[in-house]
């Protein structure tokens, strides 16, 4: 009968396990710099900063319990210049239970970990925008990507 | 239950506790960018008419220059020269010389005499943004064999390309 008790325990929380918390991110971020982003035709640089779509990426959480989670943000590079710093921030709350907090002003995404934002339930519709700097006409003409991955904890 | 199996469903319970609480789930965006080719050349405007008029007695006619205009260039390239070119060549014994100064990066090729073929008037130039307003010069020279030359325009076409 104990056998019985202490299996079902474990197997309740195998259940639980399998609905963990999870975070999807759709969207995405591509930009064509050209002449025309010159800051003042032939003779001057580029335009150093470029600033995506309000809500280039849409993430949400969900399959949350009762803790806090926490998003964080970091990037794998594909083909990338030494001289961009990609940044991200969160524009909106998103909807659903419980709540969000940070994130709201540009941080720098790394290629190591980085706090992004917090909050608590399932969250949906959370609109993040991107921000890169360091366009110049030192950057070669070409394709330029990365990963950006975030991951939720809770 | 024996004390094994206490012990191993222990153990089992707090891994399956411990993973509960460092749930964690990740999801990937991509961010490109694709940079074009940029060849940007312009020039300050036109030069003044270029007369040859004066001479000194015994000698070929004076040159007439000008050097009122400029030019500025922004190259995201390696390797590019400026080439310099006119619609139509001039009339004999009547020359039209071209001296472009280098921007920051690249070599001027001094005085150039323009025709409709393609001469190169600054070369080595990589990566760059020059809006300082590099000089022009323009010398209109002609012998006495050339005569009496009517009025005439050319237009200078002034082109960024792939170095050699």
């Amino acid at each position: 009968m104990k056998k019985i008790a202490l299996l079902t325990m474990v197997m309740l929380l195998a259940c639980v396990q399998a609905q963990a918390v999870d975070i999807s991110a759709t969207g995405g971020w591509t930009e064509t710099i050209d002449a025309s982003d010159l800051a003042g035709g032939a003779g001057t640089n580029l335009i150093d900063n470029y600033e995506s779509a309000a809500a280039a990426t849409i993430l949400e959480v969900y399959g949350t319990g009762v803790n806090d989670w926490y998003v964080d943000v970091t990037r794998s590079d594909i083909t990338w210049h030494g001289d961009f710093t990609l940044y991200v921030k969160r524009i909106s709350d998103g909807t659903g239970s419980g709540w969000v907090a940070n994130g709201i002003a540009y941080i720098a995404i790394e290629t190591v970990d980085s706090d992004f934002f917090n909050g608590n339930g399932d969250r949906s519709n959370i609109n993040v925008q991107y921000r890169l700097t360091g366009m110049s006409v030192s950057v070669p003409p070409g394709m330029y990507s990365t990963t950006v991955t975030y991951t939720v904890t809770e | 239950m024996s004390k094994l199996g206490i012990i191993s469903l222990t153990f089992v319970f707090l891994l399956a506790l411990t993973n509960l609480l460092i749930a964690a789930s990740s999801d990937t965006q991509t961010v490109s960018f694709s940079v074009s080719s940029i060849d940007e050349i312009s020039v300050s405007g036109d030069p003044a008419a270029l007369c040859v008029d004066t001479a000194t007695a015994g000698s070929e006619p004076d040159d007439d220059t000008d050097a009122t205009t400029t030019y500025a260039i922004t190259t995201n390239n390696t390797n590019r020269k400026i080439t310099g070119a006119i619609d139509s060549n001039m009339p004999a014994n009547v020359s039209l010389e071209i001296n472009l100064v280098a921007p920051t990066v690249g070599s001027s090729a001094g005085d150039m005499t323009l025709s409709t073929t393609a001469e190169d008037l600054v070369t080595g130039i990589t990566q760059v943004a020059d809006g300082s307003g590099n000089t022009i010069t323009y010398t209109l020279s002609a012998t006495v064999a050339a005569g009496i030359v009517a009025s005439d325009t050319r237009t200078v076409t002034l082109t960024i390309a792939a170095g050699s």
